[in-house]
């Protein structure tokens, strides 16, 4: 082969306020500033188990539809994200490994189970910040985002600016935050209008921090 | 500066009062008809003009009689200005802003001298139905009649270069929403939200407090409680300035929020805040309705002129903003609100002339004008004559129960009160509260206001209803006299011109229903929608009927309730595109772009012909991604394409790959594409790229209803994997390079396979073997965060053997050389698989499969063939479409056409009736310009490599 470069791995948002390279993947470098701050966490891994809704397999995922846990020994969020449908996000790099252990962890689960790494193939973004953010998701979702409604925790699929996506609502520290995930090619355009729709609520797009994970 | 400025601003501007709304600390200055003006900031455009003296402010619809101020609110119809390149303002209510420039409408070739104020001359001929009645016939003239007719409709006009403006949207979820920030809406709203219920308070005008912004001392002074109360609460939202439009089904509530100047950001956020409007599309738990109650003009010959003005209109011109109506009054009134009226004028020094007491008998029956059509005197009804250039009627109320009838309700008319009340048919999640419900004092409003929040906020929690347990006190209703029509003819609807003799006529037509009436006089139809002229319509017909107001009923209100522009409709723009990893580079790289679908793919790099010739020639790299792919697992897979497919599965070896086409259950083809076994349960199918979404929904649609037995799981992963084609005599070669760990040999990697494998150093690629250009190529599909590394790296390593990017025109151009079809361009929405030259794939001996026993019968039957043309002259490219004809006589049309570069001649595939389907068979395509040339059918579909050679490579 020619003088080709080492593959780097690269998120469909474009990085804001400059990027670097960890670990093999190309990330925002911009620090995480503002009350309000939305940042690309495509490069976490991402992978979709589909399993009967409920059994074996339902058990040892440990959460259901329209919740999300975390196992936090193995720093992994379990998200109920459909009927029989489950996504389940580890650490930057881990979704070969990631898959590895839930086949192993489902294996003797009844019915058919599959697991699909979709790391490569998902947007995945987070939304930070106080009641702003609720003003924010409410210019482009129709949902109630309402603490009675959309509890820390709570999961649900909707459609924010017209694309499809899987919100969760993971608060950090207390402080109000939903990750969004949506399929790969429309993540600039959701990051973008996201941004565009905080841009009169003092939306900050920043890299993501350990604490954001 | 203030004092300065108190008589600087005009000659009818009052002295400070109590309530006013102005801020005569900030003067502007603004322009009017090309004349400049100043105001206070406060005022509105209205209020400002009449305070510098500017009394008639528009020629009305059809008559083109000059108007002036009638209500001094948002719905008064004589009060409609171009602002800006901003047509048909409600001047009204739109607060002045500095360096507005604001033009009368529907005044040519001036407000002044309006020549179309002929028609007053001609209006004995303009009665009901006068459009339709007249330009009917002969029918051949109409379009002629309509460019006249353009000229003489009324409204603002919008330039082209208008101002897009920001126009915003949000969705709300309030468990209370309050339509009215009266003192009745604000004591609702309240109550609910110390309740604990969020609440959306929604009002009309810039402030709150209803009436009581221009009432006395005692009114103010609630008026302040009520607001310091709701601003202390964390749990009521106020929307000012704010309008709620419609309620639809379970309580889905439509409320327009316009800009208001005066507030931060214009009350839509931040500083700087560009918002025009916005709509806020509000799911409410309980929906009250408080709009208060809207007075009625009174119909009498001449009630239009400007001086002529309701008692709400006074108070408020005076009391909010400082301005003396006239300088000598006559008050017709029927109730406190224009005494009221009476002791607000004399306080401010306007002459109160006469007092004519309704109540006592009294009558209004002539307003007459002097040059200008302005009011000069009053015509009582003992025949006395006034003097004066202000009347103030005061005759009642008319209810808007728009969001009523929007929720179901009947409205019942109650004569005692002269106006419809609710009429009991509401659903539980839609309350009243206010003038709407009924009368009262203040403390009384407030009271049964605070229990209907109170009510709302228990419904809307689900929990016990306190009110029924208390009893709520039921407001009373007072007696007023009915007073409609005098006894001359005026205008009912001041914005359509509509008069009294109007509604008369049309009703002697045989328009007695009110329904009818409406529709075939226009009644009710303009601007102010039916809140002025309702009722008054519905009496007038009453008399002429003889039937009661009551059994004549009204018309039913729809929405909106207000305008909506149609800026607040449209909203943001939010049309999603989709990127694939490479796209940055096509970008960069000059590709032209065109969006298909959703996606922004690259069109070509400059010369797309070139592009197919290097391709042809050596080797080429194109961006497919947004191919459709499916991840299909389990061991009911092959069961699922069998189903799914019209050819058979069921021997598909791991590693091999095969084409299928997908038929709806009507035989249509649906989608095509190649599915190739990764596994021993392990499947991929690929799709269009425009079918991707439907075919996902198709397979889960058959699995999750028809065979939910089935153990299949599927997964879309069309943008997991970028995608490149690979494609030339030299693509093996190319592929070699930078995949070690497959073997590329012909034999060992043959045409229709799929290899697993890494490419660049990226692990975890397909490449498919496979090729819709008709060259030799691999289709490599590589995790999509890496995608644009392999790109890069293809063309790297490709640039000796002369690798170029080539883009979907030159792709297409390859695909029409080889006859590949393309679902939705060579087919239609009624092209089975046979029409399009599928016989070959079909298989009608499987038990069942999607679209069989459709196809089963089309076999038997003669149908337009899919056909491959080559028009005799080789320079013509018959346009897409082009029709296929013999004689007269429509046989087919071009679906596809091109030059070729590989082979320096057009080339075309068409849809042609079966009896000429035949090779050689000449055809004649008719041209878009009528030009008629010859074409004859070819042998294959394929003009370019039919027996597959280089294909097969």
């Amino acid at each position: 082969m020619a003088d080709v470069a080492v593959p780097v791995a690269r998120s469909p948002i474009r990085p804001v306020g400059g990027s670097t390279v960890v670990d093999g993947w190309e990330r925002a470098a911009g620090p995480p500033r503002g009350a309000l701050r939305l940042c690309d966490l495509s490069f976490l891994a991402k992978v979709q188990v589909r399993a009967l809704r409920s059994g074996t397999a339902a058990d040892r995922l440990g959460t259901g539809l329209g919740r999300a846990a975390r196992r936090s020994s193995a720093h992994q969020l379990v998200i109920g994200s459909g009927p029989g449908e489950w996504l389940v996000l580890g650490p930057q790099g881990q979704g070969s490994a990631l898959v590895e252990e839930l086949e192993r962890r489902l294996v003797d689960a009844s019915g058919l189970i599959s697991v699909v790494d979709l790391t490569h193939g998902r947007a995945l973004m987070r939304l930070t910040g106080s009641d702003a953010v609720r003003g924010v998701l409410s210019k482009q979702c129709a949902i109630n985002f309402a603490d009675r409604v959309v509890p820390d925790g709570a999961s649900l699929r909707s459609t924010v600016a017209s694309v499809t996506t899987d919100i969760v609502r993971d608060d950090l520290g207390g402080e109000r935050s939903y990750l969004l995930h949506c399929e790969r090619s429309s993540g600039q355009y959701l990051f973008d209008t996201l941004l565009d729709a905080g841009r009169f609520h003092g939306i900050q797009a920043c890299g993501a921090t350990r604490s954001d994970w | 500066m203030s004092a300065t400025f108190d008589t600087a601003v005009g000659i009818r501007r009052l002295p400070g009062q109590v309530g006013e709304v102005i801020d005569r600390c900030s003067p502007l200055t603004f322009t009017w008809n090309t004349r400049s003006y100043q105001a206070f900031k406060g005022d509105t455009i209205v209020s400002a003009l009449l305070a510098s003296n500017v009394t008639v402010f528009s020629r009305s619809f059809k008559y083109h009689r000059p108007r002036g101020v009638l209500t001094a609110s948002f719905l008064d119809p004589g009060c409609t200005f171009q602002v800006g390149d901003e047509p048909n303002v409600r001047g009204a209510h739109r607060r002045v802003e500095p360096g507005m420039v604001i033009r009368a409408q529907n005044g040519w070739p001036s407000l002044r001298y309006d020549v179309k104020s002929v028609n007053q001359l001609v209006g004995r001929f303009l009665g009901p139905g006068f459009y339709y009645k007249t330009f009917m016939r002969p029918e051949r003239l109409w379009p002629v009649y309509e460019q006249v007719l353009k000229r003489f409709a009324s409204g603002g006009k919008v330039s082209v270069d208008s101002d897009r403006g920001y126009y915003d949207k949000r969705y709300a979820h309030p468990d209370v929403l309050v339509a009215g920030g009266g003192p009745a809406g604000i004591a609702a709203a309240l109550s609910a939200a110390e309740r604990g219920a969020e609440v959306l308070l929604v009002e009309e005008e810039y402030e709150l407090g209803g009436h009581l912004r221009w009432g006395g001392q005692a009114s103010r002074s609630a008026l302040a409680e009520l607001r310091a109360a709701v601003a202390g609460h964390p749990g009521i939202e106020v929307l000012t300035n704010s309008v709620v439009t419609g309620r639809y089904d379970d309580n889905w509530v439509a409320v327009m929020q316009r800009r208001d100047p005066e507030l931060p950001g214009g009350g839509f956020g931040p500083a700087g805040s560009p918002v025009r409007e916005r709509l806020v599309k509000a799911r409410a738990g309980v929906l009250v309705v408080a709009p208060g109650l809207v007075e009625r003009p009174y119909v009498f010959e001449g009630n239009d002129r400007p001086g002529v003005l309701l008692s709400t209109a006074a108070r408020r011109l005076i009391n909010l903003w400082a301005v003396k109506p006239g300088e000598r009054a006559v008050v017709f009134t029927a109730n406190a609100d224009g005494d009221e009226a009476v002791s607000d004028l004399e306080r401010v020094g306007v002459e109160v002339a006469e007092v004519v007491d309704a109540r006592r008998g009294g009558d209004v029956v002539r307003a007459t004008g002097g040059r200008n059509g302005a009011l000069s005197a009053v015509v009582l009804g003992d025949g006395t004559k006034i003097d004066c250039d202000v009347l103030v009627t005061a005759v009642g109320w008319t209810a808007p129960t728009s969001l009523l009838n929007m929720a179901g309700d009947k409205p019942v008319y109650e004569p005692r009160a002269a106006r419809f009340l609710p009429g009991g048919g509401l659903p539980d999640t839609v309350l009243v509260a206010g003038g709407i419900a009924g009368d009262g004092s203040l403390g009384e409003l407030v009271a049964h206001a605070r229990v209907v929040g109170a009510t709302a906020a228990a419904r809307a929690a689900g929990v016990a209803d306190p009110a029924a347990a208390s009893h709520s006190p039921a407001l009373r209703l007072d007696e007023h006299p009915a007073l409609f029509r005098g006894r001359t003819h005026g205008m009912v609807d001041f914005s359509e011109d509509v008069s009294s003799k109007d509604l008369v006529a049309a009703a002697r037509e045989g328009y007695d229903s009110i329904e009818l009436m409406k529709r075939y006089t226009t009644a009710t139809m303009g601007p102010s929608q039916g809140k002025l002229e309702t009722v008054n319509a519905v009496a007038v017909l009453s008399e002429v009927t003889g039937r009661t107001i009551e059994e004549t009923g009204t018309t039913v209100w729809r929405p909106p309730y207000a305008p909506i522009s149609l800026g607040a409709l449209g909203g943001r723009i939010l049309e999603p595109v989709r990127r694939s990893p490479m796209q940055p580079w096509h970008e960069a790289h000059g590709a032209r772009s065109l969006v298909a679908g959703q996606w922004v793919r690259p069109d070509h790099y400059g010369d797309p012909e070139s592009e197919v010739l290097t391709v042809r020639e050596r080797v080429g790299i194109i961006d497919v991604t947004p191919l459709g792919k499916l991840d299909l697992r389990g061991p009911d897979v092959p069961d699922l394409l069998n189903l799914l497919y019209v050819n058979k599965w069921s021997k598909l070896a791991i590693g091999g790959v095969r084409y299928g086409v997908m038929c709806a259950e009507d035989g249509v083809v649906l989608d095509d594409g190649v599915t190739g076994r990764l596994g021993e349960e392990h499947y991929v199918m690929s799709t269009t790229s425009s079918g991707a979404a439907t075919v996902w929904e198709w397979v889960e649609g058959w699995l999750q209803t028809e065979h939910p037995d089935w153990r299949v799981h599927v997964t879309p992963v069309s943008t997991a994997f970028a995608s490149v084609n690979i494609a030339g005599p030299r693509s093996r070669d190319l592929l070699a390079r930078v995949c070690s760990d497959v073997d590329l040999a012909g034999d060992a990697f043959p045409y229709m396979h799929v290899r697993s494998g890494t490419v660049a150093d990226v692990p975890g690629c397909w490449m498919w073997r496979i090729g819709f250009t008709g060259e030799l190529s691999y289709e490599v599909h590589v995790p999509a965060s890496y995608g644009l590394h392999v790109w890069e790296a293809l063309l790297i390593e490709g640039e000796d053997l002369g690798v170029c990017a080539f883009g979907v025109e030159a792709q297409r151009i390859m695909r029409l050389e080889k006859g590949h079809l393309i679902v939705g361009q060579d087919t239609d929405g009624l092209t089975k698989a046979f029409g399009a030259g599928l016989d070959w794939l079909v298989k009608l001996d499987k038990v069942d499969f999607a679209g069989k026993p459709e196809l089963v019968w089309q076999e038997r039957e003669e149908y337009p063939r899919l056909v491959g043309l080559q028009p005799e002259d080789p320079a013509i490219v018959p346009p897409e479409s082009s029709l296929l004809v013999e004689g007269n006589r429509i046989v087919g049309r071009v679906t596809s056409s091109r030059h070729s570069p590989t082979l320096r001649r057009s080339i075309c595939l068409g849809f042609l009736d079966s009896e000429l389907a035949f090779a050689g068979t000449g055809v004649t395509v008719l041209l878009p310009d009528a030009r008629r040339i010859r074409a004859r059918v070819t042998q294959h579909l394929a003009h370019f490599d039919p027996e597959g050679v280089h294909l097969r490579g």
